[in-house]
C-alpha cells in the first residue's frame, strides 16, 4: 500500500513538473497581446502636415513612444510630413488611388472631417468604437468627440488629438505707438465692426499701411454666417443643405472685402505671420496654432529688424451677436489594415492624447488638448509652470481655452465635397479683393468696386461653384 | 558486499537499461550539438547580420550624402550667375560681391538654382552665404528648407525659409520661418561657414568641389533643430572664396534615415554617426537614435576597441553607458581622396547590447539544453510509468503469492497469458506439495510415532499442523478436518492450556505438560524459525522420560531402604562439605550389630526388615537438614548439618535410643532386640574433609562395635591413635613398603564347564610377624595413607610373580586386586605397558566396591583397562559392599560372588535363590559369574547345577606361592 502511495506522488510530481515545463515553455514563446509582439514589432506610419517646430514637436513625441510604450508592446511608429494640409490630402489621395509611384496608404493620417468622409468611401476606416470603450471615451471632451463622428451612420472616424481656434494677435509694439497717437482701444478689436474702424484708422496714421489680415477665410464666411442665423452648410442623412443667405453674405462682405479693397486689410504671404514678420500687417487672426509662428521681430524691405512683442486677444465678432468661433484642427484616421496594426496605431493615439503628452504638445503648438483633464485650465496652467515655453504659445492656449469655455465653438459639417466648398470659400473673396486692391493701386477708383453689382457678381459666382461642390 | 547479491526487481532490469539508452540518446544529442559548433555559427550569422545591416545603411546613407556631394551643377549655375552678374557691372567677382546690394541681387537670381538643388538633393535643405566687404559675421544668404525632402509638391508651400531677403515671400510663394532672418550669423552660429570658407582660401590647388566639407550638427538659429551641414567654398577665378554653397540635413531627418529597428536583434540596438580621426581613439558622437543611449547624446565622446576585426566588431566605451555595449562600424566614404577633410572620418555604428550578441547562441544552447532535459525528464517519466505498467502484473502475482494458502487456493490473474499459465502452475504445484505434506502427516502416524508437526509464518493466517499435536496435547481438534487451521483459532485453543507447560531447568526444550485429568506428560518441543516459517516439533518423550529418571534412582538409591546409595552420598557429601555448602555438622555411621547373625538365623528376610527398621526410623526421625545413606549391607551414614553440636549429637542419641526400643519379631516366636553401633565425628572440628571425617567416624564405630556394641560414641583422636596395631604397624609398614616384603600367592579359578584352569588371582601375602595378614596390613596402610603404595606393590609384584612363572602353554589370566580409590601414576602405567606389552591383555582387574568409591579413580582404571582390553571383575559380590545395583549402573566381565553367599549353599535355598537370580541376571547381561570360597563338595555341586561358570576355593587349590605345585 505504502508503495502503491509513494509511486502515485512520484506519479502527479512528474506530471505537475511536465504541464507546468510545457506552460512555461509556451509562455516564453512570445508576449501575445492584441496580435502585439516585442520579438516582432509592428510599424506603424503616420502622416500629418505639422511643418517647422510643430513637426519637431511631433516627432519628438513619437520618438519617446517609439522608446518608451512602442518598445514595450512591440510599436514601432514612423511619422512622416507632409508640411502642408494640401500637400497632405494630395499624398492620401495618391495613396489611395494607387497612383503609381505613390507611397503605400499610411496606418495613421491627419484629416478633416470632409476628406475622412470622402476617403473612407475609398478606404475603410476604423470606427474607434469598436475599439474604445465607453468608459475611456468619457476622458475626452465630447464636443471634439463629436466631431468626429461623421457620414450616414454618423461613425468616430476621427480621433482628437489636438484642436484649435482662431484667435486675434498683435504687433503690440507698433500697436503701442499707433495707439498712444490715436488714443485707439484693443476694446475696439473684440467686434469686426470696431476692427474695421481700426483698421482705418491706422491706414490714415500710418500713410497707407494695412493694418490686418487672417489667415483661412473660409472659416471667417462659416463661422460669420452661422453667428448671422444662417449655418451655411447642414447635413441631415448624409445630404447636405446650402444656407448661402444674401443678406448675411452682404455684411460679411462689408466687413471684410471693403475694408480689404480700401487698403485696410491685407495680405501678402502665404500665412499672416510672415506678413507681420515683414511689417505688411500689425494685427491677424489666426489658428491658435499658428500663434507659435508670430514673429519676434520685424524686418521691413530687409532693413535692420526690429524686436516686437505680441498681444493675443478673443476672436472678434459681429457686434451684438453670440460670439462663435470656429473649433478645428485635423483629427487622426486610422485605416483598416491587419488588428495588430489598428491596435498598434489606437495605442499610439491613446498615449498621444494622456494627460502629459497632450498638455506637452498643447503648450509646444497652442493646439488645445483634447483629454479632459488635459484642457482644464489648473492643469494647463500647472503645466506651463512646470515647463516653461514660448510665451505667446502660453498666453495663445488661455485664450482659446477662454474662448472655448465662452463661445459657440462651431464645427461646419463633413460632407462629400466638403473640401471643395470649402476651397471655394477660401478663394473666392480673398482672391477678388486682392485684385481690386491691386487694381486700386494701379490707379482704378476704389468706387468702381464699392458697387452691389459688383457684390451681386461675386455672390453669384460663388454661389454657383457652391452648388456644384454641394450637388 | 553482502547487498550486491541481494535479489533486485525486475522493474529494475527493465527501466535501468532504459534509463541508460536515453541517457546515452541525450549525451549523444548534446555531443554532436557541441561537436557540430552551431554555437559558433550561429554567433557568426549574428555578426553577419548586424554587419550586413549596418554596411547596407552606411552605404544607402552614402548614396544619400552623393546626391548633394556631387553638388557640381548647382555651384556652377551659382558661379557662372555670379559671374555674369559681375561681368555686366564689370567687376571681378570679388568686386561685385562686395557690395550688399549687389549680394541681394545675386540671391534673388539664384534662388530657383536653389529651389532647384533642394529638390533634387534629397536634402532638408539647400543654401547660399556670401561673405561681406566688412567680413561681418552676419552674412547675406538664403536658406531654404524642405523639412521632408521625400514629399515634393507642385508649389513651393512645404518649404520654409529660414533665411534670405523677405522679396522671397513675395515672388516665390515661399513661407517664413518662425525663426526667419534675412542674414545668418556665420560667427555664433553656422561655424561651417568660416570652415569651408578657409579651405577654399588655403587649398589653393584643390578643386572647390573637392574642398566640401561635413559639418558636425549646429542649430543655424539659436533655437532651431539641429543639422548636419555639407558645405563648398565659391570661388572665383583665382581660387579665392567669396562664399558658400552647401545642403543640410536635419538631424529629426537624419534619425528617421537611421530608424533603430534596424537593428532587429536587440530591442535597444540603434545606430549613431560619430567622426573620429583614427578611428579606434575618442571620437564624437554626432547622432544616436534611441533614448536608450541618452548618454551618448551629440558631442559625447567614446573610446573603440576592436574586438572581432572580420566583422567589425568593437567595444565601444564611453561614460554612463547602461549596459556594455557593443558596435558595428561601417566606416562612411563620403570625402575623396583629395580633400583636406578626409581626416575626419566619419563612421556609422550599429548598437548593440553585448550580450544580445550572443543571445541567440544562448537561446539555443538553452533550448536544446531544455530540449534535452525535457525529452529526459519525459523518457524517463514515461520509463517509469511503462516499467509500472508493465511490472502490474508481475507485481499482482508477486503479492499473491505469500498469500497462497496451501490447497486449492488460486493466484490473481493477471490477463497476461504467460503470467497465468505461469500461475496455473503454481497453483498446481501448490496442492500436489498440500498432499505430499498431508501424506508425510500420514506417514509419520503410521510410524506411531508421538510426533507432532505444526509450521506458520509471521504473516500468514493458516497454520499447518498434523492431527497427532492435538493427540500429544489431548486437545479437541473437532472442525479441523485438514491439516491447515486458522492461526487464530489455534492459538486461542492452544493458549488454554498454556498454564499447563512447566520448563524443565536440564533441558529448555523439555516441557512438563500438566493435565490433571491425563496425567504428566514430557514433550520434546523444537522450533526452527526462519524468515519465512517457524516449525515446531512437539515430541511425546514420556516414556524415555520415566525410565531415565528410574535409572536415575536405581543408581543413587538404595532399592531396599529406598536411602541413597553409598556413590550418591559421597556425592551429596562432597556437595556439602568439600564445596562448602554446610557450616558444621556431624557425620555418623552405623553398623547393625549382628546382622550377619540374623541373615544366617532366621534368613534374609528378617535380615532385610532388621535393616528396614533402621532406615524407616531415619526417614522419620532425621530432621530436614541431614542426609542419610545405606553405604552397603549393615552399614548406615547420617550426616546432619548446620545446627549446635549438642542438637545434632541430641538427635542422633534419640533415634539410637529409638533403634535400641524396636523388637523385630521373629519367625520363631521370639522377638530380637536391635542395635547398632555407631560412631561420629563432626565437621569442622575433627576434619575438614569428607574423606576424613568417613574415616574418624568410621574409626568411633568400629571402636564401638569391637567393644561394647549397641552404643554410639564420638571420635576420639586419642584413642584412635593408641590403636595398637594402627600406631605400632606405622614403622613396620614403611618397613615392609620400602623393602617390598610381600609376596603373592596364586589361588587357580577353574573353569566349571572344562574343568580347567582358566585363571589365578594374586593375593598379597605381607612378609611380616605384625602386619602379615593382609587385612591388617590394609588397615595400617589405609590408616597411614600408603594404599597408593600398596597398589602399587600389588600390580608389579603380583604381575612380576605370575609371568615368571607362568609356562608358555598356560593361557590362564591373572587376577589382580585392585585396590579401590588407589591409583597408579601415569609413570607405573607406562612402566607396565613397557615391561608386558599385550601381555596386559591377559589380567583381570578385580576390583571390590567396599570402600566408598571414588567414580574418578574408578573410571581412570577402567580407562587403563579398556586401553589394554582388560576385564573387570567385581569382587564380593553379595558381601554387603557389592550390591545388585553395581550390577546395573558398571560395566563387568565377572562378578565374584562373596564366600559368605556360598558356605553352606547347598543348605540355603533362599541363598540359592539369590544366587540363582544373581547369576541369571548377569548371564542376561553377558557377565560370567565366579563363586568364591568353595570348601565342599556339596557347595560345588549346587553353584554348578546353579549356573557358576568358575569357582575358587579350598576344595580346588589353596593360595600357592607356586603357579605350578609339585601336585
Amino acid at each position: 500500500m505504502k508503495k502503491r502511495s509513494s509511486f502515485t506522488t512520484v506519479f502527479i510530481t512528474a506530471l505537475c513538473i511536465i504541464f507546468s515545463t510545457v506552460f512555461l515553455l509556451t509562455s516564453c514563446g512570445g508576449q501575445e497581446k492584441n496580435g502585439l509582439s516585442v520579438e516582432s514589432p509592428t510599424s506603424v506610419t503616420i502622416w500629418h502636415y505639422y511643418n517647422g517646430s510643430l513637426a519637431g514637436a511631433f516627432d519628438d513625441l513619437v520618438a519617446e513612444f517609439n522608446n518608451t510604450v512602442g518598445r514595450e508592446n512591440g510599436i514601432v511608429v514612423h511619422s512622416e510630413s507632409m508640411s502642408t494640409v494640401a500637400g497632405l490630402e494630395s499624398a492620401l489621395w495618391d495613396a489611395a488611388n494607387k497612383k503609381v509611384g505613390a507611397a503605400e496608404m499610411p496606418n495613421i493620417f491627419q484629416c478633416y472631417q470632409d476628406t475622412a468622409l470622402a476617403l473612407d468611401e475609398r478606404i475603410p476606416l476604423v470606427d474607434f468604437d469598436d475599439y474604445i470603450p465607453e468608459d475611456e471615451k468619457v476622458s475626452y471632451v465630447k464636443l471634439f468627440l463629436d466631431s468626429g463622428y461623421i457620414g450616414e451612420n454618423n461613425r468616430w472616424k476621427i480621433f482628437p488629438i489636438a484642436k484649435s481656434t482662431e484667435v486675434l494677435i498683435l504687433n503690440r509694439t507698433d500697436w503701442n505707438r499707433f495707439a498712444a497717437d490715436t488714443g485707439a482701444s484693443v476694446e475696439d478689436l473684440s467686434t469686426w465692426e470696431g476692427l474695421a474702424g481700426t483698421a482705418e484708422k491706422y491706414y490714415e496714421w500710418s500713410d497707407g499701411r494695412a493694418f490686418f489680415g487672417r489667415d483661412s477665410f473660409a472659416n471667417y464666411l462659416i463661422t460669420a454666417s452661422s453667428q448671422l442665423g444662417h449655418e451655411l452648410f447642414q447635413t441631415t442623412g448624409g445630404k447636405v443643405t446650402l444656407d448661402f443667405d444674401k443678406e448675411t453674405m452682404r455684411q460679411i462682405w462689408d466687413s471684410f472685402y471693403v475694408p480689404y479693397v480700401k487698403g485696410y486689410y491685407k495680405h501678402v504671404g502665404n500665412y499672416r505671420c510672415d506678413d507681420v514678420k515683414l511689417g505688411e500687417i500689425i494685427a491677424l487672426v489666426c489658428s491658435s496654432s499658428s500663434a507659435a509662428f508670430f514673429p519676434t521681430e520685424v524686418t521691413i524691405d530687409d532693413s535692420a529688424p526690429y524686436p516686437i512683442t505680441y498681444m493675443v486677444l478673443p476672436l472678434p465678432n459681429f457686434n451684438r451677436t453670440a460670439p462663435y468661433a470656429i473649433q478645428q484642427g485635423a483629427g487622426m484616421a486610422v485605416t483598416k489594415s491587419t488588428e495588430a496594426e489598428i491596435r498598434a496605431s489606437i495605442t499610439f493615439l491613446k498615449w498621444f492624447t494622456q494627460m502629459e503628452q497632450n498638455l506637452r504638445f498643447s503648450v509646444s503648438s497652442g493646439y488645445m488638448p483634447v483629454s479632459v483633464e488635459a484642457i482644464k485650465p489648473e492643469n494647463v496652467d500647472r503645466y506651463l509652470l512646470e515647463h516653461p515655453t514660448s510665451a505667446i504659445v502660453g498666453d495663445t492656449l488661455s485664450v482659446s481655452l477662454d474662448e472655448n469655455s465662452r463661445y459657440v465653438m462651431y464645427t461646419s459639417p463633413a460632407f462629400v465635397g466638403g473640401t471643395q466648398a470649402r476651397d471655394v470659400l477660401e478663394r473666392t473673396m480673398p482672391e477678388l479683393a486682392a485684385d481690386d486692391r491691386a487694381a486700386v493701386e494701379a490707379g482704378m477708383p476704389v468706387e468702381d468696386f464699392l458697387t452691389d453689382e459688383h457684390f451681386e457678381e461675386w455672390y453669384n459666382d460663388t454661389l454657383s461653384k457652391l452648388k456644384e461642390c454641394c450637388r | 558486499m553482502k547487498k550486491l547479491f541481494q535479489s533486485i526487481s525486475l522493474k529494475y532490469y527493465v527501466m535501468l537499461p532504459l534509463i541508460l539508452i536515453i541517457l546515452f540518446q541525450s549525451v549523444t544529442f548534446a555531443g554532436i550539438i557541441v561537436a557540430s559548433n552551431t554555437s559558433d555559427s550561429l554567433d557568426k550569422n549574428t555578426f553577419q547580420i548586424i554587419n550586413n545591416t549596418v554596411t547596407t545603411k552606411g552605404v544607402s546613407l552614402e548614396q544619400r550624402f552623393s546626391a548633394f556631394v556631387n553638388m557640381e551643377g548647382f555651384y556652377n549655375s551659382v558661379t557662372e550667375r555670379a559671374a555674369a552678374n559681375a561681368a555686366e557691372l564689370e567687376l571681378s567677382i570679388m568686386d561685385y560681391v562686395a557690395d550688399a546690394e549687389n549680394r541681394q541681387a545675386l540671391l534673388q537670381d539664384i534662388i530657383p538654382a536653389i529651389l532647384r538643388s533642394l529638390r533634387r538633393s534629397g536634402a532638408t535643405s539647400c543654401f547660399i552665404m556670401l561673405e561681406n566687404e566688412t567680413q561681418a559675421p552676419l552674412k547675406d544668404a538664403v536658406y531654404l528648407r524642405d523639412i521632408n525632402p521625400s514629399d515634393s509638391p507642385d508649389n513651393n508651400a512645404d518649404l520654409m525659409t529660414e533665411a534670405g531677403p523677405s522679396g522671397l515671400l513675395y515672388d516665390h510663394g515661399l513661407t517664413l520661418s518662425s525663426m526667419w532672418t534675412t542674414h545668418l550669423d556665420a560667427e555664433q552660429d553656422c561655424t561651417f561657414y568660416q570652415t569651408t570658407f578657409d579651405g577654399g582660401n588655403r587649398y589653393t590647388d584643390i578643386p572647390a568641389m573637392d574642398l566640401g566639407y561635413f559639418s558636425p550638427p549646429v542649430r543655424i538659429h539659436p533655437d532651431d533643430r539641429p543639422c548636419i551641414t555639407y558645405t563648398i567654398p565659391l570661388l572665383d577665378e583665382n581660387h579665392r572664396s567669396y562664399g558658400i554653397i552647401g545642403f543640410d540635413l536635419t538631424l529629426d531627418y537624419l534619425k528617421k534615415l537611421l530608424p533603430s529597428q534596424d537593428m532587429t536583434l536587440d530591442e535597444y540596438g540603434c545606430y549613431y554617426l560619430g567622426i573620429t580621426e583614427n578611428f579606434t581613439d575618442a571620437e564624437n558622437v554626432l547622432v544616436v537614435n534611441d533614448d536608450y543611449y541618452d548618454s551618448l547624446a551629440a558631442g559625447a565622446r567614446v573610446r573603440l576597441s576592436q574586438t572581432n576585426a572580420d566583422f567589425a566588431l568593437y567595444d565601444l566605451k564611453a561614460a554612463g553607458l547602461k549596459t556594455a555595449t557593443c558596435a558595428c562600424i561601417y566606416p562612411l566614404r563620403i570625402y575623396s581622396a583629395r580633400s583636406p577633410y578626409a581626416d575626419q572620418q566619419w563612421i556609422l555604428g550599429g548598437l548593440i547590447r553585448s550580450d544580445m550578441l550572443y543571445a541567440s547562441s544562448q537561446h539555443l544552447n538553452v533550448t536544446v539544453l531544455g530540449a534535452i532535459g525535457m525529452s529526459l525528464l519525459l523518457s524517463i517519466t514515461g520509463t517509469l510509468i511503462i516499467t509500472h505498467f508493465f511490472m502490474r502484473p508481475i507485481r499482482l502475482l508477486g503479492s499473491g503469492i505469500p498469500k497462497l494458502r496451501p490447497g486449492y487456493s488460486t493466484l490473481p490473474k493477471t490477463r497476461i497469458t504467460e503470467f497465468d499459465n505461469l500461475s496455473a502452475a503454481i497453483e498446481e504445484q501448490n496442492i500436489s506439495i498440500y498432499r505430499l505434506g498431508n501424506k508425510t502427516a500420514d506417514i509419520i502416524d503410521i510410524t506411531g510415532v508421538s510426533l507432532g508437526v505444526c509450521e506458520f509464518s509471521p504473516t500468514g493466517e493458516t497454520v499447518y499442523c498434523t492431527h497427532k499435536i492435538f493427540e500429544i496435547l489431548e486437545i479437541s481438534d473437532k472442525g479441523w478436518a485438514h491439516n491447515h487451521i486458522s492461526k487464530e483459532l489455534l492459538t486461542r485453543r492452544i493458549m488454554q492450556y498454556n498454564d499447563c507447560f512447566e520448563q524443565s531447568h536440564e533441558n529448555p526444550d523439555v516441557y512438563r505438560y500438566h493435565r490433571p485429568a491425563f496425567g504428566d506428560k514430557w514433550l520434546d518441543v523444537k522450533q526452527v524459525i526462519d524468515a519465512e516459517s517457524t516449525i515446531i516439533t512437539i515430541f511425546d518423550i514420556t516414556e524415555s522420560v520415566l525410565e531415565k529418571e528410574k535409572i536415575i534412582h536405581d543408581r543413587d538409591y538404595d532399592i531396599l531402604t529406598g536411602l541413597l546409595n553409598r556413590r550418591a552420598f559421597s556425592r551429596e557429601m562432597t556437595y556439602m562439605i568439600d564445596e562448602g555448602h554446610c557450616e558444621n555438622g556431624v557425620l555418623s555411621i552405623w553398623d547393625l550389630d549382628n546382622l550377619k547373625y540374623t541373615n544366617d538365623t532366621y534368613g534374609h528376610e528378617i535380615g532385610d526388615k532388621y535393616i528396614c527398621t533402621l532406615s524407616d526410623l531415619l526417614k522419620k526421625e532425621l530432621p530436614e537438614k541431614s542426609i542419610s545413606a545405606r553405604l552397603s549391607g549393615d552399614e548406615f551414614t547420617m550426616f546432619l548439618y548446620d545446627d549446635p553440636r549438642e542438637k545434632l549429637v541430641s538427635i542422633l542419641k534419640n533415634i539410637h535410643n529409638l533403634l535400641m526400643q524396636e523388637r523385630l519379631s521373629l519367625p520363631d516366636g521370639l522377638e530380637l532386640n536391635m542395635s547398632a553401633s555407631a560412631g561420629m565425628a563432626f565437621y569442622g572440628e575433627d576434619a575438614a574433609n569428607y574423606a576424613e571425617l568417613l574415616k574418624y567416624a568410621d574409626f568411633a564405630m568400629y571402636q564401638i562395635k569391637k567393644s561394647s556394641k549397641g552404643s554410639i560414641k564420638a571420635y576420639n583422636k586419642d584413642s584412635y591413635l593408641k590403636d595398637y596395631i594402627l600406631v605400632q604397624g606405622v614403622g613396620e609398614l614403611d618397613r615392609i613398603i620400602m623393602d617390598e616384603l610381600v609376596q603373592y600367592a596364586y589361588q587357580p579359578i577353574v573353569s566349571v564347564k572344562t574343568g580347567g584352569v582358566f585363571a589365578y588371582e594374586a593375593l598379597m601375602r605381607p612378609i611380616s610377624d605384625l602386619l602379615g595378614r593382609p587385612d591388617n596390613f590394609l588397615r595400617v596402610a589405609e590408616a597411614q595413607f600408603k594404599l597408593d603404595k600398596v597398589e602399587r606393590l600389588t600390580w608389579f609384584h603380583g604381575l612380576r610373580g605370575f609371568f615368571d612363572q607362568v609356562r608358555d602353554d598356560d593361557n590362564a589370566r591373572i587376577f589382580i586386586n585392585s585396590i579401590p580409590n588407589q591409583l597408579l601414576s601415569e609413570e607405573d602405567w607406562q612402566r607396565l605397558e613397557e615391561l608386558y606389552g599385550n601381555k596386559l591383555s591377559r589380567i583381570v582387574m578385580e576390583i571390590t566396591e567396599g570402600a566408598r568409591s571414588e567414580v574418578d579413580i574408578e573410571e581412570k582404571k577402567r580407562a587403563f583397562c579398556s586401553k589394554w582390553n582388560i576385564p573387570v571383575a567385581l569382587d564380593d559380590y553379595g558381601s554387603g559392599y557389592s550390591n545388585s545395583d553395581l550390577l546395573v549402573s558398571r560395566m563387568f566381565h565377572f562378578v565374584k560372588l562373596d564366600m559368605g553367599l556360598i558356605q553352606g549353599i547347598d543348605k540355603n535355598p533362599s541363598t540359592q535363590a539369590l544366587v540363582r537370580s544373581t547369576i541369571d541376571y548377569c548371564h542376561e547381561n553377558f557377565l560370567m559369574v565366579i563363586a568364591e570360597g568353595i570348601e565342599t563338595q556339596e557347595e560345588y555341586d549346587t553353584v554348578k547345577e546353579l549356573g557358576a561358570d568358575f569357582v575358587q576355593g579350598f576344595l580346588l587349590a589353596r593360595p600357592s606361592f607356586h603357579l605350578y605345585p609339585d601336585k
